[in-house]
């Protein structure tokens, strides 16, 4: 397997986008990108107050061995995210409080573990966006056996992820899209909110959800669903 | 690009893009200042195609925080949001 080159994205250039996705969610990437998204089958928990997370992925997998996060944690450029999935089928805690303050003092963009993370209590009051499907207080072991290669592509809730796709997660749920595709969905995504933010300023002023999306000719056969404010 | 002919181009692919999804486009009239979902040619599933066609049709990239979406809403304002930043 040859090393992956990243893009290299600026920390400025990933903070453009993470400003646009602040006006937007992960239901308006899906539906103005359907084609392009992988959807994330993965009931991931956000351990922070930060349940929205944005960027670059920078992905490693592991076998209950601290090892290769430690690799991806020092490897990760600023606002990535590092995605760690664990192949053990009981997950020992992957990152704790040290691994985040880490993640958060190398600005990274967060941290998202298919297993589990510890020391909750600590990692609760940060700032760093922090989600895993479990926590368990039981620390995986570190071997000598270092991965040999630090991203890697792995498989994320049913789905194949590659360094340097992006993820955008929210309490909604976790989708990972092609950066070749990220700007036009993201752009897509916010002409979704204006068009979606117009139906409801019509339906606060009295006019019902029927009248404006045409459901009458719609069930009639006289005109496709749609939307005239 | 011409304002014409990115007009012409861009409702030839319109067009085309309803009708792929069963859309009768024969019945709706449209301008360079319609409002593209009003009329029933754009919708939620065909946004980003759609803008990918603008982008490769200007050869430009569109900045996901520099423009305002309604913008987007029509030819014209597509038009007038991405052609300055069009190579000459």
């Amino acid at each position: 397997m040859n090393p992956v080159q990243l893009t290299n994205y600026s920390l400025n250039e990933i903070d453009r986008f993470r400003t646009a996705f602040a006006h937007i969610g992960v239901a308006q990437i899906a539906d103005a990108a359907a084609e392009f998204v992988k959807v994330v089958r993965l009931a991931l928990q956000a351990r922070t107050a930060e349940r929205r997370v944005c960027g670059p992925v920078f992905p490693v997998t592991t076998d209950n061995d601290m090892l290769p996060c430690l690799q991806a944690l020092a490897q990760a450029p600023a606002g990535w995210i590092v995605v760690l999935s664990n192949l053990a089928a009981e997950s020992q805690a992957l990152a704790g409080d040290i691994y985040m303050v880490a993640a958060q003092t190398q600005v990274l963009g967060g941290v998202v573990v298919d297993g589990a993370v510890r020391d909750i209590g600590d990692i609760e009051k940060m700032t760093i966006p922090v989600f895993s499907t479990t926590v368990t207080y039981v620390s995986a072991r570190t071997t000598d056996q270092p991965a040999q290669h630090v991203p890697q592509p792995i498989t994320l809730g049913g789905v194949q992820i590659e360094p340097g796709d992006w993820i955008f997660g929210d309490p909604d749920g976790f989708l990972v899209i092609d950066a070749a595709q990220v700007s036009s969905a993201i752009m897509g995504a916010r002409v979704l909110r204006a068009r979606e933010g117009k139906l409801k300023d019509a339906l606060r002023h009295d006019h019902s959800l029927a009248q404006l999306i045409g459901l009458d000719a719609f069930l009639s056969g006289d005109a496709p669903l749609g939307f005239s404010p | 690009m011409e304002r014409q002919a990115f007009y012409d181009d861009l409702a030839a692919y319109i067009r085309k893009a309803a009708e792929e999804r069963g859309v009768d486009d024969s019945v709706v009239t449209f301008t360079e200042d319609s409002n593209l979902f009003d009329v029933g040619l754009a919708n939620s599933y065909s946004m980003v195609n759609l803008l990918m066609y603008v982008e490769q049709l200007l050869r430009v990239s569109v900045d996901v925080t520099d423009h305002d979406p309604e913008t987007f809403f029509s030819m014209r304002g597509m038009y007038d949001s991405l052609a300055e930043q069009a190579p000459r």
